[in-house]
């Protein structure tokens, strides 16, 4: 498998989760690794240079170290439990950057524990793997006296900590970092080009990757005596490496000394977990897509264009025009689409049960005009309920927020992975949780239900998903497998009509009493009460990728 | 050979075939795990050490939610529990969640004594081992992962069958322990059967005993595993090929590809993981030596001692004074040490006569006219002795059998000269019996802490090059009996010290004793006071007042209070005259 791994870190997101829409409507698999080093020791680094510059004398800064190893310094009045390197608005974007992803690659079972707890989600799939590439540096002689401090990747003042931690030994202290110098405290600095030399002296190798093992393996394996931070996972590839913390200066210290009187330590077989293929299904039961266009026949193209590129082949596209201008040109061009006309305008609901009245599959979805899908919906969807015969199944979308230029074209302004959870029975009578072309059920099933409560003219999948929990398990298929299209120029659906919603949700609470549950029956009518006469707050939020200035329609 | 103590340390135990010397041990029974421990590394033996410590959501889940979630009368309750605990938010009485649930105090101080102990972790997963590292802040030399399918599990008989149903599994475990996971599930269409041995299911679930359970799992839809501390179950349950949810902290998704992990304390997360195995396709494993297991190594010791060439002489210097029912014991485990070349050097701090025991272990012997302390017996020793390399044993403390090649391995190799070991503390009650154990000092040297406070428990747990001793001088007599940290900062300000991390010592205390404290006498507070007038720093005005401040707090406290935990064990053990610890 052609494998293309999608590398960020907290900066990147936005551009990343760009490409990984673009991998997702190509059809491949979005592999995705995320570099994020540990908090609680990139902020301890990034504070030790300011501890440099503000403290003159020695003890002042040592127990400004003290301070930071304990996480209670303060900087200008700024407890440090209430700063993070990382901008907190970065860890929504990476969050919804790495719920794109159907694989997150790792490089050790720490990187994978520490991502999702930070970013606190679930992955679909993990993968754990190091890059093999040799450094290409010395063995240590046998009379090597030095102590290297290995940072190619990092600039001098990151490393103050470190060197702090270093300085008292009576071994000289040699850094190997990109740039800068140390004057105060004097200590030898060099270019990593200029490390061949360096490292034949090397009677110990303070590595300092907060997050990749590789060099302290690689330097492991040209039988260097390593310390690496214990943030780095190195340790699952080389039992018995010596270790230390990377906020706390006596445990760098610590490290060195019991390095310094082990063996060099060994490389373990470690297992590599292979990358499954995604085996998706490409047919098998037929597959209903019902489509309800007005007037927007642009999106529909789109949107018809996405079911073509369906890696499952077995689909039809029941296509009901609610009474709006021709469209039979568009779906003439995609073999696998009918068109029912509606004579007059029904409304979203009616149209729902026009299109499903034409369906003729096993299995039926929805995908308004607006919106679209990626290839593997269809295809995981019917997998998983094909396994077991279930009813119903859903997995996640991205919503795109689209503006009206003044060209009268739109243009994307963000993105976010809000619409992005499975369907609790309880839950779903206070909280609407997915798209709505975010499921896919039998058809069979549907109609059992009586198809759309045609009284509710808003939100009506909502009121659909209810009555489906009520009475079947939808099964969580957990990727990301279509776009849903949100419009803040007074043109979507949703949006004009937000004021309904307050009416809409009262109507369904009337048509599912919970008199036997107060407590969500209690709920339900707050939300009432707040949302009357109010005009709504979408519920999907903001954005979390956001772009400036917007850019074109995909 | 496994040994196991507590409970779940047995019930692994019971599916775990590990070579090599391991004990196995979960929270109720760490101190019977040190004291066996201890007896195996005074004869000389190492041990793999398998753990078992909840993560903190787990350890307040098994205590707390089956408490909380009895008392909530209807469902809607329970989800109302249950959303509160994956927050975190539940106080009981004035505590917070997470006070609640992490390992704390004396629980704590037994764990970190005993992983000091061990030579390597027997650990299940990568993500145990990861957590109890952090936990204790050392990552242990060597490990080996042994990772076993739980028997507790049937075999299926047959092939899966058509999949109706779900089943969680809690194998002999009480429906109790895994409230939220039912709390979870109790919606469910699809029909839910847990496997479990008593404790209060919900109506909707039905029970099933592990005996009736290998058709229901034949015929599963999904199994969620509820382990949450290891893999093996849900290695046995993948047998089935039917889709798993797992818990995260079981470590499972490390072994196979395509389960669904869950958090045990997040319902919310129980149920996504179990809709999600629903229809997915059965778990791979990910390794082909599932099940197989390396013997457990010592830390890299094997290319030293052993195969040494020339074995540098080491005099190990006893002082005594009026101890010669412990004396033995002392001397006794100096001559099982497994380094090649040792000299005893005796020193009779003008006690009682000990001749007779000095000839019996072959001991230099040196006999003092006058009682001068511990320093001056100190100094007699040195300049006695013939070695290259100073090591000292008081009279009331032994060395494991591999104190000495494991200084001295790390002095060969650092060409350093001065090297210490972790000790353990033995707390004395009457003369001849230990009444419980701490993890001592268990940490390099620090020059920063050193100028402050000694850093280790003392000359015991240290191997000089003699020369340092001509180059320095020798141990202030001024200062006994607090002469040992003078020379360990003295050494420090000129030398790296080296530091072998692990515990190859017993060091007895028999100061005055009570609960969660050990003191020395007030009288340390001018000693300190005298060792820093030695070593002044008149340019570190924040120096002084730190020294200023630890000196005043002996005083307030009346002694030196060491920096550690400790606890009685349930019964004393003699320390019988002959042998490391009887036995």
């Amino acid at each position: 498998m052609d494998e293309q791994l999608i590398i960020v870190d907290p900066t990147g997101a936005s551009s990343a989760f760009l490409t990984a829409i673009e991998t997702k409507k190509r059809g491949e698999p979005v592999l995705a690794a995320i570099a994020m080093d540990d908090p609680r020791s990139s902020l301890a680094w990034a504070l030790s240079a300011n501890v440099l510059n503000k403290h003159k004398y020695r003890d002042d800064r040592m127990q400004m170290f003290e301070e930071i190893a304990n996480h209670r310094a303060v900087i200008d009045g700024k407890p440090m439990g209430q700063m993070s390197t990382t901008d907190p608005r970065a860890f929504d974007t990476l969050r919804d950057f790495a719920r794109m992803a159907d694989v997150l690659v790792v490089r050790s079972w720490s990187e994978a524990t520490r991502i999702t707890r930070l970013l606190g989600f679930e992955p679909s799939e993990v993968r754990r793997v190091v890059s093999r590439k040799p450094l290409d540096l010395p063995r240590p002689k046998s009379d090597a006296g030095k102590i290297v401090l290995w940072a190619p990747e990092l600039q001098a003042p990151q490393l103050s900590l470190l060197v702090y931690g270093l300085l008292d030994f009576y071994l000289p202290l040699v850094v190997i970092c990109k740039s800068g110098t140390f004057r105060d405290p004097e200590v030898e600095a060099h270019r990593p080009q200029h490390a061949s030399e360096i490292l034949a002296d090397a009677a110990v190798v303070v590595d300092a990757s907060l997050s990749d093992p590789h060099d302290a393996i690689e330097l492991t394996r040209l039988g260097h005596r390593v310390v690496t931070p214990l943030t780095n996972g190195a340790h699952e590839y080389v039992p018995g490496i010596a270790g230390y913390l990377p906020w706390m200066r006596r445990s760098i210290r610590e490290g060195v000394q019991v390095a310094l009187g082990r063996p060099p330590a060994t490389i373990a077989e470690a297992t590599q977990t292979p990358l499954r293929a995604p085996n998706l299904r490409t047919n098998g039961p037929l597959t209903s897509i019902i489509v309800r266009t007005h007037n927007r026949p642009r999106f529909l193209e789109r949107a018809l264009g996405s079911i073509a590129s369906q890696i499952y082949r077995d689909v039809e596209a029941v296509v009901v025009n609610d009474a709006g201008e021709p469209v039979d040109e568009i779906v003439a061009r995609f073999p696998f689409a009918r068109l029912v006309v509606n004579e007059k305008n029904l409304g979203t609901t009616p149209s729902a049960n026009v299109g499903l009245r034409a369906a003729r599959g096993t299995y039926v979805g929805l995908l308004d005009d607006d919106d679209m899908l990626f290839p593997d919906h269809i295809s995981r969807l019917v997998d998983a309920m094909e396994r077991i015969g279930g009813a119903a199944a859903n997995t996640h979308a991205i919503t795109c927020y689209l503006e009206l230029t003044p060209f009268s074209d739109y243009a994307v302004y963000g993105y976010r992975v809000a619409l992005a959870r499975h369907i609790d029975r309880s839950d779903i009578y206070v909280r609407d949780p997915i798209a709505p072309m975010s499921i896919l059920m039998r058809r069979s099933v549907l109609e059992g239900l009586g198809g759309f409560e045609e009284s509710v003219d808003f939100a009506e999948d909502w009121e659909l998903w209810i009555r489906l929990a009520e009475h079947y398990d939808v099964q969580y298929v957990p990727y990301v497998t279509g776009i849903y299209s949100v419009r803040t120029d007074a043109t979507n659906t949703v949006v004009t009509q937000a004021a309904r919603f307050g009416s809409a949700f009262a109507r369904i609470v009337e048509l599912h009493p919970l008199v036997e549950r107060p407590q969500i029956d209690a709920m339900r009518q707050q939300m009432i009460d707040q949302h009357r006469g109010v005009e709504m707050t979408p519920r999907w939020g903001t954005p979390a990728i956001r772009f400036e200035p917007p850019r074109p329609l995909p | 050979m496994i040994k196991a103590f507590g409970e779940r340390a047995r019930r692994w135990a019971k599916s775990a075939h590990t070579p090599g010397n391991v004990i196995a041990a979960d929270e109720s029974a760490f101190l019977d795990a040190i004291l066996e421990g201890v007896r195996r590394r005074a004869r000389g033996e190492t041990f793999g050490l398998a753990m078992f410590i909840d993560e903190d959501p787990n350890r307040f889940t098994r205590t707390w939610a089956a408490k909380l979630l009895s008392s909530a009368k209807t469902f809607d309750e329970r989800r109302g529990v249950c959303g509160a605990i994956a927050m975190g938010a539940v106080m009981v009485d004035g505590k917070r969640q997470a006070e609640l649930g992490g390992i704390q105090g004396e629980a704590f101080a037994h764990a970190r004594a005993l992983w000091c102990l061990a030579d390597s972790a027997v650990v299940v997963s990568e993500a145990a081992y990861t957590r109890l590292a952090f936990l204790f802040g050392r990552w242990l030399g060597a490990r080996t992962d042994v990772v076993q399918s739980d028997v507790t599990v049937p075999q299926p008989s047959g092939p899966a069958q058509d999949a109706d149903h779900v089943v969680i599994w809690a194998g002999n475990r009480s429906a109790d322990e895994i409230g939220i996971t039912l709390c979870a599930l109790e919606e469910l269409h699809i029909p839910v059967y847990v496997v479990c041995k008593g404790g209060r299911v919900p109506e909707t679930i039905h029970r099933a005993t592990v005996a009736q359970a290998e058709p229901l799992l034949r015929s599963a839809a999904a199994i969620v595993d509820t382990s949450d501390d290891q893999p093996g179950t849900a290695l046995a349950l993948a047998r089935f090929g039917v889709p798993l949810a797992v818990a995260r902290t079981s470590g499972a998704q490390e072994f196979l590809a395509g389960v669904a992990p869950y958090d045990g304390w997040n319902r919310d997360s129980v149920l996504a993981a179990t809709l999600r195995a629903l229809g997915s396709a059965p778990p791979q494993g990910v390794t082909l030596s599932v099940g197989s297991q390396s013997e457990p190594q010592s830390k890299g010791r094997k290319n030293g001692a052993t195969v040494r060439e020339r074995a540098q002489r080491v005099s190990v210097i006893t002082p005594s004074y009026n101890r010669r029912t412990l004396l033995p014991r002392a001397l006794e485990s100096i001559k099982r040490q497994d380094y090649p070349s040792v000299e005893m050097v005796l020193v009779n701090d003008a006690g009682e006569d000990i001749a007779d025991i000095a000839e019996r272990f072959g001991a230099t012997l040196v006999n003092r006219d006058a009682n001068g302390g511990h320093g001056a017996a100190l100094n007699s020793g040195i300049e006695r002795a013939a070695g290259e390399i100073i090591a000292f044993l008081d009279d009331d403390d032994i060395f494991f059998p591999d104190h000495l090649s494991s200084l001295v391995d790390a002095l060969e190799r650092s060409r350093g000269k001065a090297a210490h070991a972790d000790a353990l503390m033995g707390i004395r009650g009457a003369p001849d019996e230990l009444v419980g154990f701490s993890a001592g000092a268990v940490s390099g040297v620090d020059i920063e802490e050193t100028l402050v406070v000694c850093p280790f428990l003392g000359m015991i747990s240290a191997a000089i090059h003699r020369d340092i001793f001509r180059e320095i001088g020798p141990f202030d007599t001024a200062l006994s009996p607090n002469d040992d940290y003078e020379m360990i900062l003295r050494i420090a300000l000129r030398y790296d010290w080296i530091h072998v991390d692990r515990v190859t010592s017993l060091w007895s205390f028999g100061g005055e004793y009570t609960h969660w404290l050990q003191r020395t006498g007030a009288s340390y507070a001018g000693l300190y006071e005298e060792a820093y007038k030695r070593h002044p720093f008149p340019d570190r005005p924040l120096l002084a007042i730190r020294r200023r401040e630890f000196v005043q707090n002996i005083r307030n406290k009346g002694g030196v209070v060491l920096n550690v935990t400790s606890t009685r064990l349930t019964k004393p053990v003699r320390l019988k005259e002959e042998g490391p610890l009887g036995k």
